[in-house]
């Protein structure tokens, strides 16, 4: 067996995954994920509340095709079944790390948000939240080269513990079009691998510099890339709460698998909690140096002045 | 099952002024926010793609995308209580692995409206929209391998599948050989010169039952001073980077007298089937 740290859970797998670290069996381990190779059910147990071309799920379970590539069953927040029908594990991996994972997060009660995390001290982050293609990923390696180590990419959970917003990073990879990485000084083709042979989006292991630690999360930046000038701008409570809901990973499973008021607490109680600010581009990949800079000084030094 | 209505055209054609003309009939308060005209997608849009299929569209290869287009479309279709009225801008094309197989999925679909501009006039409105010459955009009209969106075997996180166009006449010709499901064919120069009968005829088509008058405010509403005074004020989401603005002149026969003599004899070369046919051939 093979034991993995996904969102701060404990994940027992039959098989091992290439390019990330395992762990040494620990007894204090309560309730871990198991994840195995196995036949997929061709229908879930309970009747799907939603009802999808790949996809069926309800409350306690989520049935997902990815044609070609492998079956996935991940039932009651504790197991994650997977039927592969291609031999590049990569491959199959895909659908786990963006799908399967989320799924048993919110089986289990968690919410995870679309958001890069880069840490801008010792026990604090900032977290970059946007939809998929407006930047995260890269505007966070950007930030990295002005001295904020990667916290997460792509997604964290978020948690409301004695009164502080906490997130916990994903897992140890990083995601980028080759594009992105061709303009910045730390990422070079020969470190990543291709999600899938022949796409030009990479994928980069981060083990060495990946936190397994909650951290206390001191700003949200949404990030927009349709603006015509670089700038950023605080939000209200109210605009936090909506940019929070718009970027919920998976928002759209909230409601079929019941969890709507489970989110309205967490992102209220956030709104009260944290700052917000968007942060605005225009659509124009040669902006994300000077873009990075300018959260660095609007958003990150200006937190530093005042808390600090 | 077929509820889907697609509003088709090449680019810079009028497809947003039709778009936001059905968002203005049904505001209810007069007003109408070109950042919010509530329309059902894009055929090529990776949003409605992505939230059917509950899956990252950069993880697949071409040939997934234009097979699974089509589930996504009859998903839409069939849960839609009303009809859907969905942007397009590929030509109307087949997949690239059966011939036989249209992108489009015709089981889907009820109807289309498909919106013709004189193409002199689209080569200038189509150099403001990508921020080219008035040359660039006047070859452009002229190629085979036109497309927007990702070029298929070189993409780089856009927010847009690969769209394949073609010639401007392979466009409109496209459109009007190949469905079987019923197109209104409309021409832009019409929705300008004489709005109300032809805006009145394309609900008609369309099925959609309003007043006279509740059609001349819809026009009144989506006059182009009116949305270029928004653009201006608010700006426009779908508005490129390269542009400063979307909504650009929106006049009529304008875009010959900027293009040189060989220009305008390159364009009428290529494109003279449709043009002579929709009534732009002089």
């Amino acid at each position: 067996m093979y034991y993995y740290y996904f969102f701060g859970l404990c994940f027992k797998s039959s098989f091992e995954f290439p390019g990330i670290a395992s762990h040494n069996f620990n007894e204090s381990i309560q309730n871990p994920v198991n994840v195995f190779i196995g036949t997929t059910p061709d229908k879930l147990v309970n009747p799907p509340k939603v009802e999808k071309p790949f996809s069926s799920y309800n409350e306690s379970e989520l049935l997902y095709t990815f044609p070609d590539i492998a079956n996935y069953y991940i039932s009651n927040g504790n197991e994650i079944c997977i039927e592969p029908f291609s031999e590049n594990l990569n491959e199959v991996l895909q659908l786990f790390y963006s799908s399967a994972l989320a799924a048993i997060l919110i089986q289990r009660n968690l919410i995870p948000i679309h958001a890069s995390g880069v840490k801008i001290n010792k026990d604090k982050i900032i977290l970059l939240s946007a939809p998929s293609r407006v930047g995260k990923s890269t505007t966070a390696i950007f930030l990295e080269e002005l001295g904020y180590p990667i916290f997460s990419d792509d997604t964290v959970l978020l948690e409301i513990i004695n009164g502080k917003c906490f997130a916990t990073s994903s897992y140890p990879i990083l995601r980028l079009w080759e594009n992105s990485f061709e303009k910045s000084e730390n990422y070079e083709l020969n470190d990543g691998f291709p999600l899938r042979p022949g796409l030009s989006k990479f994928g980069f292991y981060f083990n060495e510099k990946f936190t397994f630690e909650k951290m206390e999360v001191a700003a949200f930046v949404f990030l927009n890339n349709r603006s015509d000038s670089l700038n950023t701008q605080p939000l209200s409570a109210f605009d936090l709460i909506s940019n929070l809901v718009n970027n919920i990973y998976t928002q759209q499973w909230m409601e079929g698998m019941n969890k709507l008021s489970l989110q309205f607490l967490l992102v209220t109680s956030i709104s009260q909690k944290v700052p917000g600010y968007t942060a605005n581009r225009p659509k124009d990949q040669t902006t994300f140096k000077e873009f990075s800079a300018l959260i660095e000084k609007e958003i990150i030094v200006k937190y530093k002045t005042n808390c600090e | 099952m077929n509820n889907i209505i697609w509003l088709a055209s090449y680019p810079k054609s009028g497809n947003t002024w039709f778009r936001s003309f059905l968002a203005a009939l049904k505001a209810s308060d007069s007003f109408l926010d070109i950042n919010n005209l509530n329309s059902d997608g894009l055929f090529s849009g990776k949003d409605k793609f992505e939230s059917v299929l509950e899956i990252d569209s950069d993880l697949l290869y071409f040939d997934e995308i234009q097979k699974y287009q089509s589930l996504v479309w009859n998903h839409i279709s069939s849960k839609a209580e009303q009809k859907q009225f969905v942007k397009i801008h590929d030509s109307f094309n087949f997949v690239s692995f059966d011939i036989k197989k249209s992108l489009i999925p015709e089981e889907a679909t009820y109807k289309a409206v498909y919106i013709v501009r004189n193409p002199f006039d689209v080569v200038s409105s189509l150099a403001n929209h990508i921020g080219s010459t008035v040359e660039f955009s006047a070859t452009f009209l002229n190629r085979s391998d036109a497309y927007f969106g990702e070029p298929f075997n070189k993409r780089k996180g856009g927010n847009q599948f690969y769209q394949h166009l073609g010639t401007w006449n392979e466009h409109v010709k496209s459109w009007l050989i190949h469905p079987s499901f019923p197109v209104l064919f409309i021409r832009y120069e019409d929705m300008k010169m004489n709005s109300f009968i032809t805006f009145k005829n394309a609900l008609e088509f369309i099925e959609l039952s309003y007043s006279d008058d509740q059609i001349k405010q819809a026009l009144d509403m989506t006059s182009f001073e009116k949305l270029r005074k928004q653009e201006e004020d608010n700006g426009f989401k779908e508005k490129s980077s390269k542009a400063k603005y979307f909504f650009n002149k929106g006049e009529i026969n304008y875009g010959e007298s900027l293009l040189s003599e060989v220009q305008i004899e390159s364009i009428k070369s290529v494109n003279e089937e449709m043009m002579r046919h929709f009534g732009y051939w002089q």
